[in-house]
C-alpha cells in the first residue's frame, strides 16, 4: 500500500512536470538570468543585454528576428540539446552575416489546423496505447507546449449567393466531417495544453493574430514567472503571417510539430536576414494587397528561400498591423522562411485595440525596448533592398502563380495575351449553358470568392469591398449572373463590423453572401458550380477565370473546372464579379449605366482612402473581439452536440475510413533497438532529381484504379466519397497504399511506365508499389517459415 | 547463420533518388508512408533539408552518393541488392559508410557513401526507430 501510494505519488509528480511547459535550461553561461518589473510585478527573463556585457560583444546590432533566436538558446541551453558554441554562432553570425551552425530552437507554441491536426492527435493517442501497454499512467502523454488547433480547412462552398448559405455550408460540413470532428473532439478534453477553437471561428492565422498570440510570453517555471517572445511552428505554410504581430513562426512538417509538441527543440541553421527598408507611404486607391503583391514580385526576384526577412524603415509608420500581415503572410510565395515586423507602438495599439489586457500590453512594450527588440535602424542585415511605398499601383497576380504580377491597367491586354498563348486561340468563342439565356465566353470569372487570411483580416480592404459594393449598388450595378460569388471571412469580427458600418446588406445584394468561417476557395475548397456552367465549361474545354483575394494560385488549385486564377484585392474581386470577365479593362470599359443613362466606370464606385478610414474608425472596437473570442471554444450547436466519451484511451471505431490508430508504436520495444542490418536489400524505385514531397505523397486526388481504391471498394467507399488524400491522413491504410502513388512520378525500374509502379524481383513483374511490397512481405514469411 | 541471411533476403527495401531529393511542402506523410512500406534507407544525390530530417524522425537511412557517383553510371535497373556493410556494428554522425552493390551478371561493386545523420539527436532518433519512439521511450 505504501509503495503504491509512493507509485502514484510519483506519477502526480512526473505528470505535473510534464505538464510545465517551460523548463529552462540549468547552464546559463553568459549570466543572462535576470529580473524586469512591470506595473509592480517582477519577471525573470534572460537579457540580451547582460548576455552582450558576458561574452556577446555587438549583439545590439543583430536583426531583431535572430535576437528572438539568441534569447531562445540563452534560455533553454542545457549543454546536451543547447550549447555554448550554438550561442557564439550567433554573435561570429555578424562577421560574414551567415552561418553554417545548427541550432537547436524550441518554440513556445505549436499551431495546427485540420488537416495536420488529425494525424499529429491520432500519434499522440496511439502514444498513450502504447505506454498504457507498458503498464504506465496513459495521461502522462500530453503536448508540453501549448498546442491550439483551429478547425478551418474542411469547410466547402456547396451553397452560396443567399442568406441561409452559411447554415447550409455549416450543416454539410458537419455531415461530411462528422468522424474526423468527434475524434478531434475526444482529444479536446484528453490531453492537456491542447486547445480547439471549433468549426465556424475562423482561419487559424486570423485567430492567431486577434487572440491567440501575445508577442511576449509568460509562463510559471517552480512558483517564478518567466516572460519570453512569443514564438510559434505551425503545420500550415501560411503561419508566418503573425510576423506581421512580431510574433516569429513558419509552417513545418507534421513530425517536427508533433515532435515540438512533446519538447523536442527544432533542428535549423541560424539564417541570412535580408533587411527589406519600407520608405514612404501608399497613394490613395491603393491597398495592402497591391502592395504584398508587389513585395512578392520583389523578393523572388531577389531570392530569399530559406532566409529570413525582416522589414525596417521610415515607411513602417505608415503601415497598420493589418498590413503588416497580409505582407507576412505571403511569405511562402516570396519564398522566405518568414518576413517578420519588429514591435512598434502600431504593434501595442493592435493589441489594445483587438482587447488583450493591459498588463500584457504593458509587457510587450518595457520588454522590447529592455531587449532591443524595438524597432530601429541600426541592424545590421545579410543584405537589403528598398521600396517606395508611393509608387504602388493597383496590382492583380496571375495567371497561375503570385509571382506574376500583373499591373491593373495592363491586365486586359495582358490576359489576352496570355490566354493566345495557352490556347493557341486569336479570339475568345463564346458557348451557350443550358436552360440559361446568358452565354459564356472564354476568359469569363466563373468565381469571384472574398477569402484568405491574407486578405479578410485586413478591415481596411473588407470595408473598401463593402463600399465598393454600396456605390455599385446605389449605381444600379449587378454582379454577372455566371459567376459564383462568395465572402468567407477568417474571423466572426469581419461579420460585426461590416454589419455596424451596414454594408453587408450591400454586399448581400451583390451575391457575396456569407458562406463560412475558413479556408474555403483558397485552398480549393471552391465547391461546384451550378451543373449547367460545369457541363458547358467541360464540354467546350472554356478558358474558365477565377478572381480570389486569397494567396496561391497554382494550377489546379482553385477549382478543377477553372484555368487561370487572379489574386487581387477584395474591392477588386467585387468590381470583376461585376464585370464578369478578364477581358475587361477596369480603367477604360464602363461596368454599365446608372439611371440617367450615364456609365459608371470602376473610379465612380472605388472608396476614397478617407471614406474607408471613417467608416472603420466608426464601425470597428475592442469589445467585438472581446466579445466574439470570449466564448471562442464553445463553437456552433453542431459542434456542441458531438458527443465523445470523456477517456483518457480513444477507442477507434473499427469501420472508419478516415481516424485509424496509426501503427508506429505497436509492440515498441522497452530498449532502442539501435542499429540494425540492412542486407541484400531490393530497391523499390529508382528515381531522377527534385522529386518532392507530393511526389512521395500526394495531397490530391484518389484514383479509382489503384491499391487504395481496392481498398475503398472493399470498405464500400463510393468514388464520390474517396474525399482527397489530405482529408484521408488520419487513415495510415489509405495514406500507406498513397506512398509513390502521384501519377506524375516515374520509376525508372519500370520504364515507360507513370504513375506508382515498381519492378517486382526476382519475377520482374511490373506491379504497383503498394503491391509489391505486399508481396516482398509474403517471401519473408515464407522464408521464415521453411526455415523453422 | 547463413539460413538467418536467407530469411531475411529480398525483404529490406531502399528506394534510390537523385539530386534534391524530397524537396516541396514539408509533408511529414512523405517520410511516414515510407516507413509503413518497409523501406529502411534512401540513398540519393542530395537530400532536401527537411524532408532528410523527416526521414530520420521516422527511422529510415539516409545515405548520399559520393564522388560523382549516381544511379546513372552505376548503372542501376532496380534487379540489384544493396548492402550496408557492418550498419548493425554502429555509425557516428556523418560517417562515411560502405555499400556493396550485387548485380545480376554475379559482379560486386562497393561504393562509399555518405551518411546524413548529420548529429548526436538525430543519431538516436534513428536508433530509437525514430523522434516519436525517441520521445515516448524518454517519457516511460
Amino acid at each position: 500500500m505504501v509503495q503504491l501510494c509512493y507509485v502514484s505519488a510519483f506519477i502526480r509528480l512526473h505528470s505535473y512536470i510534464l505538464l510545465l511547459n517551460m523548463k529552462p535550461g540549468d547552464k546559463n553561461s553568459f549570466n543572462s538570468l535576470t529580473k524586469i518589473s512591470v506595473n509592480g510585478k517582477s519577471y525573470n527573463f534572460y537579457s540580451l543585454k547582460e548576455a552582450e556585457k558576458n561574452g556577446l560583444e555587438g549583439i545590439s546590432k543583430l536583426p531583431k528576428s535572430l535576437k528572438v533566436l539568441l534569447e531562445n538558446l540563452l534560455r533553454f541551453e542545457d549543454d546536451i540539446t543547447v550549447n555554448k558554441n550554438q550561442i557564439e554562432a550567433i554573435k561570429d553570425w555578424l562577421k560574414s552575416k551567415s552561418s553554417n551552425t545548427e541550432i537547436a530552437y524550441r518554440p513556445a507554441r505549436v499551431l495546427l489546423q485540420d488537416y495536420t491536426g488529425i494525424p499529429a492527435v491520432a500519434d499522440l493517442a496511439a502514444m498513450r496505447e502504447a505506454v498504457k501497454e507498458k503498464n504506465k499512467d496513459p495521461s502522462t502523454i500530453n503536448p508540453l507546449s501549448s498546442v491550439d488547433l483551429v478547425i478551418d480547412h474542411s469547410v466547402q462552398v456547396d451553397k452560396f449567393a443567399n442568406k441561409n448559405s452559411l447554415k447550409e455550408n455549416v450543416d454539410i460540413e458537419f455531415n461530411r466531417n462528422a468522424e474526423r470532428y468527434s475524434f478531434l473532439k475526444w482529444g479536446q478534453q484528453a490531453f492537456n495544453n491542447f486547445r480547439i477553437v471549433p468549426p465556424g471561428t475562423g482561419i487559424c492565422h486570423q485567430v492567431n493574430l486577434e487572440y491567440l498570440s501575445k508577442v511576449v510570453w509568460n509562463e510559471k517555471y517552480k512558483d517564478e514567472e518567466y516572460i519570453f517572445p512569443d514564438t510559434l511552428v505551425g503545420t500550415d505554410s501560411h503561419t508566418t503571417m503573425v510576423n506581421g504581430l512580431s510574433v516569429l513562426g513558419w509552417g513545418v512538417g507534421g513530425i517536427e510539430a508533433e515532435a515540438g509538441m512533446l519538447g523536442q527543440p527544432i533542428s535549423m541553421l541560424i539564417p541570412e536576414v535580408i533587411g527589406f527598408e519600407m520608405k514612404s507611404k501608399m497613394p490613395e486607391g491603393t491597398t495592402a494587397t497591391d502592395l504584398v503583391l508587389t513585395v512578392v514580385k520583389m523578393l523572388r526576384d531577389k531570392g530569399v528561400v530559406g532566409k529570413f526577412v525582416e522589414f525596417y524603415g521610415e515607411g513602417l509608420k505608415n503601415l497598420t498591423l493589418a498590413d503588416r500581415a497580409t505582407i507576412a503572410n505571403m511569405a511562402p510565395e516570396y519564398g522566405a522562411t518568414c518576413g517578420f515586423f519588429p514591435i512598434d507602438d502600431e504593434t501595442l495599439k493592435y493589441l489594445k485595440f483587438s482587447g488583450r489586457d493591459d498588463q500584457n500590453v504593458e509587457i510587450v512594450k518595457k520588454y522590447a525596448q529592455e531587449q532591443g527588440l524595438w524597432a530601429s535602424l541600426d541592424v545590421e542585415f545579410t543584405d537589403t533592398l528598398s521600396l517606395d511605398m508611393s509608387t504602388i499601383v493597383p496590382t492583380i497576380s496571375g495567371p497561375k502563380r503570385p509571382q506574376d504580377k500583373v499591373l491593373l491597367t495592363n491586365a486586359s491586354s495582358n490576359f489576352k495575351k496570355v490566354f493566345s498563348e495557352i490556347t493557341k486561340k486569336e479570339e475568345p468563342n463564346i458557348y451557350d449553358v443550358e436552360k440559361e439565356d446568358f452565354k459564356i465566353t472564354d476568359g469569363d470569372v466563373l468565381i469571384a470568392a472574398i477569402t484568405s487570411c491574407t486578405n479578410t483580416s485586413n478591415p481596411s480592404v473588407l470595408i473598401g469591398a463593402g463600399l465598393l459594393a454600396k456605390n455599385a449598388i446605389e449605381k444600379g450595378l449587378m454582379t454577372k449572373p455566371w459567376v459564383k460569388t462568395s465572402l468567407a471571412p477568417g474571423s466572426q469580427v469581419v461579420t460585426d463590423y461590416l454589419e455596424k458600418a451596414g454594408l453587408n446588406i450591400y454586399l448581400d445584394k451583390l451575391g457575396f453572401n456569407l458562406v463560412g468561417y475558413g479556408c474555403t476557395t483558397c485552398i480549393g475548397n471552391s465547391g461546384p458550380l451550378a451543373d449547367n456552367i460545369s457541363d458547358s465549361i467541360k464540354n467546350n474545354n472554356i478558358y474558365a477565370v477565377s478572381v480570389l483575394s486569397g494567396n496561391r494560385n497554382f494550377e489546379g488549385r482553385i477549382s478543377p473546372l477553372i484555368k487561370a486564377n487572379y489574386l487581387a484585392s477584395p474591392p477588386l474581386v467585387v468590381a470583376y464579379a461585376i464585370a464578369g470577365t478578364m477581358r475587361f479593362d477596369l480603367y477604360k470599359d464602363p461596368l454599365g449605366k446608372d439611371k440617367d443613362g450615364k456609365d459608371v466606370f470602376l473610379k465612380d464606385i472605388w472608396p476614397s482612402n478617407k471614406e474607408i478610414e471613417e467608416t472603420l474608425r466608426n464601425s470597428l472596437n475592442a469589445e467585438m473581439f472581446i466579445k466574439r473570442y470570449s466564448n471562442v471554444s464553445q463553437g456552433p450547436e453542431q459542434w456542441q452536440k458531438i458527443k465523445t466519451e470523456e477517456t483518457n484511451i480513444y477507442n477507434w471505431e473499427d469501420n472508419s475510413t478516415y481516424v485509424k490508430k496509426p501503427p508506429f508504436f505497436d509492440n515498441l520495444p522497452d530498449k532502442p533497438e539501435g542499429f540494425k542490418e540492412i542486407k541484400d536489400a531490393r530497391p523499390l524505385l529508382i528515381l531522377g532529381d527534385s522529386i518532392t514531397t507530393d511526389h512521395i505523397s500526394p495531397a490530391g486526388s484518389i484514383q479509382k484504379d489503384s491499391p487504395t481504391g481496392e481498398y475503398f471498394m472493399k470498405h464500400q467507399i463510393l468514388p464520390k466519397d474517396y474525399n482527397s488524400y489530405g482529408a484521408r491522413r488520419g487513415n495510415h491504410e489509405v495514406m500507406m497504399r498513397g506512398t509513390f502513388a502521384n501519377i506524375r512520378i516515374r520509376n525508372e525500374m519500370a520504364p515507360g511506365t507513370e504513375g506508382g509502379f515498381t519492378k517486382l524481383y526476382p519475377e520482374e513483374k511490373v506491379m504497383p508499389v503498394y503491391d509489391a511490397v505486399v508481396e516482398y512481405k509474403k517471401k519473408r514469411y515464407r522464408f521464415s517459415c521453411n526455415w523453422w | 547463420m547463413r539460413l538467418l541471411n536467407i530469411k531475411k533476403r529480398g525483404t529490406d527495401l531502399v528506394v534510390i533518388g537523385g539530386k534534391e531529393y524530397g524537396t516541396g511542402s514539408s509533408r511529414d506523410w512523405a517520410a511516414k508512408g515510407t516507413k509503413l512500406l518497409g523501406v529502411k534507407a534512401v540513398f540519393a544525390e542530395s537530400f532536401e533539408r527537411i524532408h532528410r530530417s523527416n526521414l530520420i524522425g521516422m527511422g529510415i537511412l539516409p545515405l548520399q552518393f559520393k564522388d560523382g557517383i549516381n544511379r546513372t553510371n552505376l548503372k542501376l535497373d532496380g534487379s540489384e541488392l544493396f548492402s550496408i556493410i557492418d550498419l548493425e556494428k554502429g555509425i557516428d554522425p556523418r560517417d562515411e559508410v560502405d555499400v556493396e552493390i550485387k548485380y545480376v551478371s554475379g559482379d560486386i561493386k562497393r561504393i562509399k557513401m555518405l551518411s546524413r545523420i548529420d548529429t548526436k539527436n538525430e543519431l538516436e532518433y534513428y536508433k530509437n526507430g525514430g523522434i516519436l519512439q525517441y520521445v515516448l521511450r524518454n517519457m516511460i
